[in-house]
């Protein structure tokens, strides 16, 4: 009967309205109580779909971006990353809402999705975002197209105003799916929801270089093409490296790092991702880019390693949040998620 | 048993316009606040409100099968179940044994009606992007069936584990707060099943006072560990979730009820979550200039 006789100190002492900011410290602390261990949330259903949706729509959003900035600041020799990344935009954007339809549960009502809009909901932002998006990388790439066919300055320039707001799309696109993970309750996810959109946003520019580095080698582009391509994938996978660090040193101090400890998620984690996310391209391209010398096959092989590991990066997020969800004891210790 | 006056007028029809004013005093008006004070000093776990809520609303039995959590069979809220009782034995003393003295009040039992929140704001209706979600005129919030399509986002933005997605018919369901019955001027159907008026029903304000009144007079008799848990500034009403519409009185923590000690609206992370994610790709544009020009 501890609540009933003992000597600690009622909870619902009722607060005043400005001790409700923190933990009110006159509260006896919890001490791990659950309700027989039962979940308090319900998990979200998101699966491989939702998965795959993340990696691909990624790509997109980071090749519009890396194809502007190749466009604006490099020289003829940058013309193949900028064609190329338009079209890997336009063919993520037409591939990668396909996913989100068939992991509705009524996917015949899809364009719901654009009934309203509201500005409190990552899903609508996104819906948005992506229908946006979609039609600036469309024009662009048909532009791009064009200007190939033609040959005539008119058309490279229409394609680089159209690629303006593509690219300020992207930029949402690679990086509102964290903020959508992270705009629940899920512990393991609210508890990141700053770390997140950064982690996505920067494995999809990894993903993304890693694409167009594997395009590059196989319709032969010049060798300064692949040079570029490889310095670009060091830093981001140098970036990476860093940001999950501090992610997971973050989820650790939080104690909700249970979930990517428990097999098979820890083997897709730390062998997967970050074993084949960011050692590997780091390893490979870093050592290519300090040495000066450069191997197609090794350059080829990260860049294989980094889509796969970027695969398994949003495959384990998903899947651990889930298990998260399920685990009462990390959602009573998360009071103000940050 | 005396039948009220006022039933006797409608004898022919069965129906008692603004029936709630009888069974719960409470007159049903568009534009004004509804809601739940479940006082679970008052359960006896009797899962009355289980019931009466399945049998109002249609809802399919789930599996049938024994949890093993003393009698609660039921186990949590889901798409087909919107009432749930949740049995709490205080069998062993602070020290580990085994109680041997039946306590004078709520004996060694602490039992709860668990319910759809109807939080203001509500975090699943503003997660929803179809605007299946609603707000209703009487302040409670409901999903549309026929526009909801299973997209299940509302399911991990509550902070509360209430709404779930139904395999069968791919939409999102959770309690309702009778709103076909709020139309009619009808008491919600657990409300008015309860037979120890544990689960009330009416307007809020009045609710809230008399909940505030309720705990005042438990403490007065020496139940100091009852609070309140949804009011507007108590536990469970907190970060951004102004007041939970269903709201209850708890003797003890929350997380023993299951219930979160201090959840948060989700939504207020959306703008910083945006931009950080924003910033961090003008970083990655940043080495790309860098990486993408020279030899």
């Amino acid at each position: 009967m501890e609540s009933l006789n003992s000597e600690r100190a009622p909870y619902g002492r009722q607060p005043k309205p400005a001790e409700r900011r923190g933990v009110d410290s006159t509260r006896p602390r919890y001490q791990g109580e659950t309700y027989y261990g039962q979940p308090v949330l319900k998990p979200s259903h998101y699966g491989q779909l939702i998965a795959s949706y993340l990696f691909i729509g990624g790509i997109a959003g980071a090749s519009q971006i890396i194809a502007t900035i190749a466009d604006w600041t490099g020289d003829r020799r940058n013309r193949f990353i900028t064609r190329a990344g338009r079209y890997l935009s336009l063919g993520g954007i037409i591939v990668a809402p396909l996913f989100l339809i068939a992991d509705l549960r009524t996917p015949e009502r899809w364009y719901n999705m654009l009934r309203i809009f509201r500005r409190t909901s990552p899903m609508s932002i996104g819906s948005w975002t992506l229908t946006a998006f979609g039609g600036f990388s469309g024009i662009t790439a048909l532009l791009q197209f064009l200007a190939d066919r033609r040959r005539r300055a008119p058309y490279r320039r229409a394609a680089r105003a159209f690629a303006l707001p593509a690219t300020g799309a992207g930029a949402i696109v690679a990086t509102y799916t964290g903020t959508l993970l992270g705009s629940t309750s899920t512990p393991l996810w609210a508890r990141a929801s700053r770390f997140l959109p950064a982690l996505f946003g920067i494995s999809a520019a990894a993903t993304s270089t890693a694409a167009l580095t594997l395009a590059a080698h196989a319709s032969g582009a010049s060798r300064i093409t692949a040079r570029r391509l490889e310095r670009l994938a060091a830093m981001i996978a140098a970036i990476e490296f860093l940001a999950s660090a501090a992610l997971d040193r973050h989820w650790e101090r939080a104690n909700l790092a249970a979930p990517l400890k428990e097999t098979p998620t820890a083997t897709a984690y730390r062998a997967g991702y970050k074993g084949l996310g960011i050692a590997v391209p780091l390893l490979v391209h870093g050592v290519s880019v300090a040495t000066g010398r450069r191997s197609r096959r090794a350059s080829m092989f990260a860049a294989a390693a980094t889509l796969i590991g970027g695969y398994f990066l949003r495959s384990v997020i998903v899947h651990a949040g889930r298990d998260s969800a399920r685990r009462p004891e990390d959602y009573f210790q998360v009071t103000e998620a940050d | 048993m005396s039948v009220h006056p006022r039933a006797l007028e409608h004898t022919e029809s069965g129906v008692i316009p603004q029936e709630a004013e009888l069974t719960a005093g409470a007159t049903i008006e568009p534009g004004r606040s509804y809601g739940f004070f479940t006082d679970t000093t008052l359960c006896i776990g009797c899962k009355a409100c289980e019931v009466a809520c399945k049998e109002w609303n249609e809802l399919p039995a789930e599996e049938f099968k024994l949890t093993g959590h003393s009698y609660d069979n039921t186990g949590a809220l889901s798409a087909t179940t919107w009432r749930h009782v949740t049995f709490v034995e205080k069998l062993s003393e602070t020290n580990g044994a085994r109680a041997m003295n039946l306590q004078p009040f709520q004996s060694n039992w602490l039992m709860m009606s668990d319910v759809c929140k109807h939080c203001s704001p509500a975090p699943c209706l503003e997660a929803c992007p179809t605007g299946a979600l609603f707000r209703t005129e009487f302040d409670t919030v409901v999903v549309q069936q026929d526009i909801c399509n299973g997209c299940g986002y509302c399911v991990p933005a509550c902070p509360f584990g209430v709404v779930e997605l139904n395999v069968p018919d791919g939409k999102a369901h959770k309690c309702t707060l009778c709103y076909d019955r709020l139309k009619g001027g009808l008491e919600p159907a657990c409300a008015k099943a309860c037979p120890t008026d544990s689960i009330q029903f009416g307007e809020l304000s009045a609710l809230h006072d008399r909940a505030h009144k309720r705990v005042e007079s438990l403490h007065a008799h020496g139940r100091s560990d009852a609070y309140l848990y949804g009011a507007p500034d108590t536990a469970g009403a907190t970060n951004g979730i102004d007041r939970l519409n269903a709201f209850f009185l708890l003797t003890d923590r929350p997380e023993v009820y299951n219930l979160p000690p201090e959840p948060s609206l989700p939504s207020r992370r959306v703008l910083p979550s945006l931009l950080t994610g924003l910033a961090t790709m003008a970083g990655i544009a940043i080495a790309a200039i860098v990486a993408l020009v020279g030899e």
